[in-house]
């Protein structure tokens, strides 16, 4: 099985199919993750903006790196400008989990709809830079570090901002864990 | 049970998801049960979250955008390949015109002269043919140019001293090394040169010095 970083110099030489087999690869996590950040609305543009930048900046990317970390701080810088210019506009923060509620895993349905709702609150009720460390570590599998160099905070932020982020969920799926 | 707060709870978080088990910390909590306890509090929470993110439900893009990236990567890849076929040809094409050029602009008539022999090579043709232009103006005004003057390279020097005490300077080495010294610039002969070779063209041309000479009578 090639590496990422494989399949991208692959697609530099000329081979589309090095693209491809990234772009099967992490659509659902990237899509995933770029939904619980900014919501339905800009979601399916900053996906496309995520890729054409792979796309476009292809030459930037060092083959000696993790090419998921690359993907995922793309995503993330655009995210936080799609909130950014949501907070400059003064709207209110999208409510990702009613858009997210016809999404939900068919693992977690048969475990209870009720434990995947709590879930999915849980992880809205973050704050965006802490619902992003959370994510960036537990869904795209990026280190500490990696986060850190992703999103442009020290690296102790980011720990503070992840165990801000463990306690509020735990404390949010206590009570549907002692059920 | 005693606490201790010797370890940040951020270094409990990077040994817990074994990112950096600094010698450190391993060897504090091997001695500290209190901190082996808030370890293992964190690496249960962690092992909550990662259950918690794996519950989350995965979310599909819209398969258009997905086509849309593949016809894009698959236009960027195209691209890449016809500038990679066309520079598999052009890299020796363009060395090719590189050396024709860099062989024409060095040597524009075909054969290669080293600027001292250009350079050499202009004095003599410049020699010649201010000899050959004095020779005939003398002619004209009745002196001789063929040794009757009172000096053979007299002519040369009149022309131009100071091209003349370059031409030596650059004039390769033929063998005919009375070709230097017959150039070489000497002010009081010289002088005594242009003084006789007047005297001669006034002689040629009737003009007598008025009173100089002493054969003339008053």
């Amino acid at each position: 099985m090639a590496t990422d970083e494989e399949c991208f110099r692959r697609f530099l030489d000329g081979d589309e199919e090095g693209f491809n087999d990234l772009l099967d690869k992490y659509r659902v996590p990237l899509f995933s993750f770029i939904r619980r950040m900014v919501g339905n609305a800009e979601a399916d543009d900053i996906f496309q903006e995520t890729f054409m930048r792979v796309l476009r900046h292809r030459r930037q990317f060092n083959p000696a790196r993790r090419f998921s970390p690359w993907l995922f701080a793309i995503a993330a810088n655009l995210c936080r400008d799609a909130l950014r210019r949501r907070r400059r506009s003064l709207e209110q923060p999208t409510a990702v989990l009613p858009e997210l509620a016809g999404h939900s895993n068919p693992e977690t349905d048969s475990a209870g709809a009720e434990i995947g709702t709590a879930i999915e609150r849980a992880v809205s009720g973050l704050s965006p830079e802490q619902r992003e460390v959370f994510l960036l570590r537990e869904q795209a599998g990026l280190s500490f570090r990696e986060i850190a160099k992703a999103t442009g905070a020290n690296l102790n932020t980011v720990l503070g901002r992840m165990r801000l982020a463990v306690k509020k969920i735990k404390a949010e799926l206590e009570p549907i864990r002692e059920k | 049970m005693s606490t201790c707060n010797r370890l940040r709870e951020e270094q409990l978080l990077l040994f817990a998801y074994h990112e950096e088990e600094a010698p450190e910390v391993a060897r504090h909590l091997a001695q500290c049960p209190a901190c082996r306890a808030r370890l293992e509090e964190t690496r249960e929470e962690a092992r909550m979250v990662r259950a918690t993110a794996a519950a989350l439900a995965p979310v599909e893009p819209p398969a258009k955008l997905i086509r849309a990236l593949r016809a894009e990567a698959a236009l960027t890849a195209t691209k890449r390949r016809r500038r990679h076929r066309a520079a598999w040809w052009l890299i020796p094409a363009s060395a090719l015109v590189a050396v024709v050029l860099l062989f024409v602009g060095l040597n524009p008539r075909g054969q290669r002269q080293p600027d001292e022999t250009r350079l050499a090579g202009i004095a003599p043709l410049n020699l010649d043919r201010i000899e050959t232009d004095l020779d005939r103006r003398l002619g004209e005004i009745g002196v001789p140019g063929d040794g009757t003057a009172p000096d053979g390279d007299l002519d040369a020097w009149i022309s131009d001293p100071e091209a003349d005490l370059e031409t030596a300077a650059l004039a390769p080495a033929t063998g005919d090394e009375a070709l230097a010294p017959s150039i070489r610039y000497e002010p009081e002969a010289s002088l005594d040169r242009i003084e006789v070779t007047l005297v001669h063209l006034e002689k040629d041309l009737g003009l007598e010095p008025a009173g100089d000479d002493p054969a003339k009578g008053e």
